[in-house]
């Protein structure tokens, strides 16, 4: 129904409520190649079988991160499988497309503030709309908790190795998650607190904020992903006419220009470390309190 | 008869007070340092006199400001409660917890008054937050985030006690104090604190501070608050941002851009200070006119010495949480 809906919504030719119904459409050549690329955006519980589903209809697939909640055993074996039977898989990490990611990573890999000591990384989003469910909230933080790791462990070529997190409730019955402050350690003797919540108003001019502060023997770095540096103050009050990139759009464009060359992708043994790091905080998002 | 003032300290922060104190209505009677020749100097550009005998200041004022390192706090605020007088002790009120309680026992016993300056409650944009929050504007807070950065303090041989940890307790103690005072002011108290920093790293070859902590409130709330000594551009900065159900309020001293880079080994010119319009918005003024005011009316202060001891308790439970590695909840902490 909402697949018919986003297609129509779209003008797309055709929409299908499951993969068995793609694999179906005589109007298709053959099984797995229903499309270039199929786009996983199923909710946390279902994404193991939606990848695998996926994969029989187009070669390379897109999978949202994470991929479960804790089966890190299925998550392996089903990377395990898709690379047996030849099927790309490719995290979705869209931060790391971002243009100013680009060029801080080159930052960082020509060692401009020398020896990493510490990394502060803010990243703020509005919550869900209630029509989209109870548990959108804490799958939204928990994907978001993957990105930031994912990110920083892309940006410093390190690895997560101890997490401790704090997480923010809101008061009353459901006590949904907000907000996860994580403390991190990093192989490499770096240490750095992420902050990712889903407090921003719903009045904010931006959808999301994501700043990342690094600090290191030979200086320091601060970048605000989405800030864009030239305000405008109109008679109407204050007005920015944009704010900074689009990390979904980026990424898709990378996405389909790095096609023919999947070295340039994220790999899932990245992604797979990323949520094995954020691992501490998504079981604490989700214990019930 | 104008109140008679005596700064204890006569470094950097006692001659900012005393630039301050000229602009009251007290007579600002001079200077005692362990160097006579700092205490002249001050004594030269604010007027008073340069004191070779640290209780002879004390016996000649109603009021004795204490400036010194941290770890001398405590012997100079005894000294100046056990001769009756009113004290204005700077934060961190003292270097431990024994030594704080010691130092509040004892003005009480004398029937003093100790004022402890956590002068962020005085800064406009800290108050105005704190006003909006106890309004109820954006709600009960949820997330507090802290910031205070600056360049590391020991920049001369009369300030090289701040690289000594046991003397300052590092950016967590010396800076961050105020930040986790207004946390606790404007959130309510703190339950447990976990840390991560280089206070006690003692590999690097930079003289460097810098620290990472997460707060968990009473209330549920939570909280991180960053402290460093790590800025190399000489640009100071601070920042909160508060998290209410209904609202958010931010500041940051600093505009932001999509990347900002400071280098340590690129001479950048330090941005000179930038005074407030208004001479009552200014905070360090702001504090000492309300002490005065406070002891002329018999009225509470706003920092009350209770207050600065659980800031000081904050501090060192980041301290502590940074050695040991594990969560510090505040109760433990005595």
């Amino acid at each position: 129904m909402r697949a018919a809906f986003i297609g129509s919504h779209h003008r797309l030719r055709r929409s299908y409520t499951d993969a068995l119904e793609t694999r179906s459409d005589i109007t298709l050549a053959a099984p797995n190649q229903a499309a270039d690329l199929a786009i996983v955006t199923a909710s946390v519980e279902d994404r193991i079988a939606a990848v695998e589903q996926a994969g029989a209809a187009a070669p390379v697939v897109l999978c949202p991160m994470p991929l479960s909640y804790g089966q890190y055993d299925d998550e392996k074996s089903l990377v395990e499988r898709c690379q047996a039977r030849s099927i790309l898989l490719v995290p979705a990490l869209p931060l790391r497309t971002l243009p100013v990611f680009l060029a801080l990573k080159d930052l960082l890999d020509a060692r401009t503030i020398k020896q990493m000591l510490a990394v502060k990384l803010e990243y703020q989003l509005k919550a869900p709309a209630a029509r989209d469910g109870e548990s959108a909230g804490d799958e939204l933080l928990a994907e978001t908790i993957v990105h930031s790791i994912d990110l920083l462990q892309w940006l410093l070529g390190d690895r997560v190795i101890d997490c401790y997190p704090e997480i923010g409730r809101t008061d009353g019955g459901a006590k949904s998650p907000h907000t996860a402050i994580m403390s991190v350690s990093l192989a490499g003797s770096t240490y750095a607190l992420l902050d990712v919540s889903l407090t921003l108003p719903r009045t904010y001019p931006a959808d999301q904020e994501l700043s990342i502060e690094l600090t290191g023997t030979g200086g320091s770095i601060r970048v605000d992903a989405f800030r864009q540096t030239v305000d405008c103050y109109a008679a109407d009050g204050a007005l920015w006419s944009s704010w900074g990139s689009q990390p979904i759009t980026q990424f898709l464009a990378h996405l389909i220009e790095a096609l023919d060359r999947p070295d340039a992708l994220p790999t899932m043994r990245e992604a797979l470390a990323a949520s094995t790091g954020a691992a501490p905080a998504i079981d604490a998002v989700r214990t019930t309190v | 008869m104008a109140l008679r003032v005596g700064i204890i300290g006569a470094g950097w922060i006692g001659q900012w007070h005393a630039a301050r104190w000229r602009q009251l209505p007290v007579e600002l009677v001079g200077f005692y340092d362990v160097s006579h020749q700092m205490a002249e100097q001050a004594a030269g550009i604010y007027g008073g006199s340069a004191f070779d005998h640290v209780e002879h200041l004390i016996r000649t004022v109603d009021i004795v400001q204490v400036c010194t390192p941290t770890v001398h706090h405590k012997d100079y605020v005894l000294e100046a409660a056990a001769l009756r007088k009113h004290i204005f002790c700077e934060k961190p009120l003292a270097r431990t917890i024994t030594d704080a309680q010691a130092m509040i026992n004892a003005c009480e016993q004398a029937g003093v008054r100790l004022f402890v300056g956590q002068v962020l409650r005085f800064f406009p944009q800290y108050r105005r937050a704190k006003a909006l929050i106890d309004t109820g504007a954006i709600g009960r807070p949820r997330v507090i985030r802290l910031l205070r950065a600056a360049g590391h303090p020991a920049v001369s041989e009369a300030r090289n006690w701040f690289k000594d940890v046991e003397k300052t307790g590092g950016c967590m103690l010396e800076g961050a104090v105020h930040d986790l005072d207004f946390a606790r002011w404007a959130v309510g108290e703190i339950d447990s604190v976990y840390a991560r920093g280089l206070t006690y790293r003692s590999d690097l070859k930079i003289t460097a501070d810098h620290a990472l902590a997460v707060l968990r409130f009473r209330s549920g709330a939570i909280g991180q608050v960053e402290g460093s000594w790590m800025v190399t551009d000489g640009r100071f900065r601070q920042r909160f941002a508060v998290v209410g159900e209904d609202g958010l309020l931010e500041y940051d001293s600093q505009p932001r851009a999509q990347i900002s880079i400071s280098l340590r080994e690129q001479a950048v010119p330090a941005l000179l200070p930038v005074e407030p319009l208004a001479r009552e918005d200014e905070p360090y003024y702001h504090q000492l006119a309300h002490m005065l005011d406070c002891l002329e009316h018999d009225k509470a202060f706003l920092v009350s010495p209770q207050d600065g001891l659980e800031a000081l308790r904050l501090s060192l439970a980041v301290l502590k949480s940074m050695q040991t590695g594990a969560v510090v909840k505040l109760e433990e902490l005595n």
